[in-house]
């Protein structure tokens, strides 16, 4: 068991403001709750079970990142696979996700996706919480859902990455449909095509995309976000 | 659900409240400055009026919005990235020579070494990074539109050692009419094996290579549920009070 404390923060500029009131909905918590088998216990102390609505608080923050990747197409209910991944991310991520559980962590990762034989669950850590906007939450819940489905980081980051060069945890390329690339993908579709938003969370997710497009390949994916 | 109810000793972690740092308006221009963050989020019919109408006040007197940003910048908690990049974005919708020192000034602020190697997905580094980018894609509009001072910024990014920075920097510069002629500097400017930076193509996302047959990245269990979509859209303001007890 580990204490942590909430740190400063901003509603506004992180969309709380806008996305925790929408997704301050009992129809819609209960079926995130539900599909998404949220870890009971570990929302308690803190982390925004009795307080659901509460925008400070870590549960509602995370009910505000899946309302955005829930509702960010026009035509939001159009989830097929066949379609772009504005439409099947939050496809994608309802249909791996589960066990979704808070914590502290210790200020080095968002979020990590535990899978074992017999259980599997991910976890969320402050960072996430208050130091991602709303659309960079909904990204990783994209990324860590690619774990979910298999998938780990295959390479080193490269020479030139702002994450620990030389250290496992970069995809090596595009063409390995890694959970970077999935990342990426999703903040892309959200720059170009988002609904339901504000400019400045697209313009956001734009300029996280093309983070990621630098540094978190082995081998630079040759395109930028424009 | 009420807190009495599990008062049993805590089996997960405990977070203790703290008080959020909204930014807090101590001026006229504080004032046009909060109100230009809360439009900056606002959706609806009205959001793009309301959105440009606090545009519209910050643009009124642009010296003095750029100082009152560059000094709440400062007055930020170094770790509430998406307020710190508000300011930033803010600086650069002013599109006024005025915001060019701010912006210059991110550019060219050393980014901290992360205080612990990030493990999985957060870096200090990206952030401070990314706070970065979105200032040179602020003064490459400056640039863009003949200031040569925003020129002489971006060529400076380039000496920076981040890689983005210096995408950033090349993206901008290529939008400025010198372009043609900076070519071979800029060239010289960046390592060898990143001259790939000056050939990045820049495509619409449709245009990239997509997920093809997403189904096949499922694990086997997902592949053997059928799972609910999200609930259609409420009209009107839902009322929502607590998530459903034990599953």
């Amino acid at each position: 068991m580990a204490n942590c404390t909430v740190p400063a923060h901003d509603n506004n500029s992180s969309g709380d403001s806008l996305y925790g009131p929408r997704a301050c909905w009992q129809a819609f918590i209960d079926w995130c709750w539900n599909t998404h088998s949220f870890d009971y216990d570990s929302w308690h102390h803190g982390f925004g079970y009795d307080d659901c609505c509460n925008s400070d608080l870590p549960l509602s923050r995370t009910f505000a990142a899946f309302w955005l990747l829930n509702y960010s197409a026009d035509d939001y209910n159009n989830d097929d696979y066949s379609n772009n991944m504005l439409h099947w991310g939050r496809r994608y991520v309802r249909d791996q996700m589960h066990d979704v559980t808070a914590r502290c962590g210790d200020g080095t990762a968002n979020a990590t996706t535990f899978q074992s034989v017999f259980s599997s669950h991910v976890e969320l850590y402050l960072p996430f919480f208050y130091q991602r906007d709303v659309v960079g939450r909904a990204a990783t819940l994209v990324h860590e859902s690619r774990h979910f489905g298999g998938k780990g980081h295959d390479a080193n980051f490269p020479s030139w990455s702002a994450f620990p060069v030389g250290k496992s945890g970069a995809d090596f390329s595009w063409g390995y449909q890694g959970a970077w690339m999935f990342d990426v993908l999703y903040l892309w579709w959200f720059y170009a095509a988002g609904t339901r938003t504000t400019s400045a969370l697209q313009q956001s997710a734009k300029q996280r995309g093309n983070f990621l497009l630098d540094n978190a390949f082995a081998s630079h994916p040759g395109f930028t976000i424009t | 659900m009420s807190a009495a109810n599990v008062s049993s000793p805590p089996t997960g972690d405990v977070l203790s409240p703290a008080k959020s740092s909204e930014y807090q308006a101590t001026s006229r221009t504080s004032a046009a400055i909060s109100n230009y963050l809360r439009a900056a989020v606002q959706v609806g019919d009205d959001a793009e009026e309301d959105y440009q109408r606090a545009l519209a006040e910050l643009r009124r007197h642009p010296e003095t919005a750029s100082v009152e940003l560059a000094a709440a910048y400062g007055r930020v908690h170094a770790r509430d990235y998406p307020l710190r990049w508000a300011l930033v974005f803010g600086a650069g919708e002013l599109k006024h020579r005025s915001a060019l020192a701010f912006l210059n000034y991110i550019v060219q602020t050393p980014i901290p070494p992360e205080p612990k190697e990030p493990s999985h997905g957060f870096s200090i580094v990206g952030e401070e990074t990314i706070l970065r980018t979105t200032a040179i894609e602020a003064i490459g509009y400056l640039a863009s539109k003949g200031n040569e001072k925003a020129v002489d910024a971006l060529l400076g990014a380039l000496k920076q050692p981040s890689i983005s920075m210096r995408r950033a920097a090349v993206q901008a510069l290529r939008g400025t009419k010198q372009f043609k002629k900076l070519h071979d500097r800029v060239r010289a400017e960046l390592p060898p094996d990143q001259h790939f930076l000056l050939t990045l193509s820049t495509p619409k996302v449709d245009r990239v290579p997509q997920v093809s047959d997403p189904r096949r990245f499922l694990s086997e269990q997902a592949r053997s549920v059928e799972t609910e979509p999200s609930p259609g859209l409420p009209e009107g303001v839902p009322e929502a009070r607590k998530p459903p007890r034990r599953r």
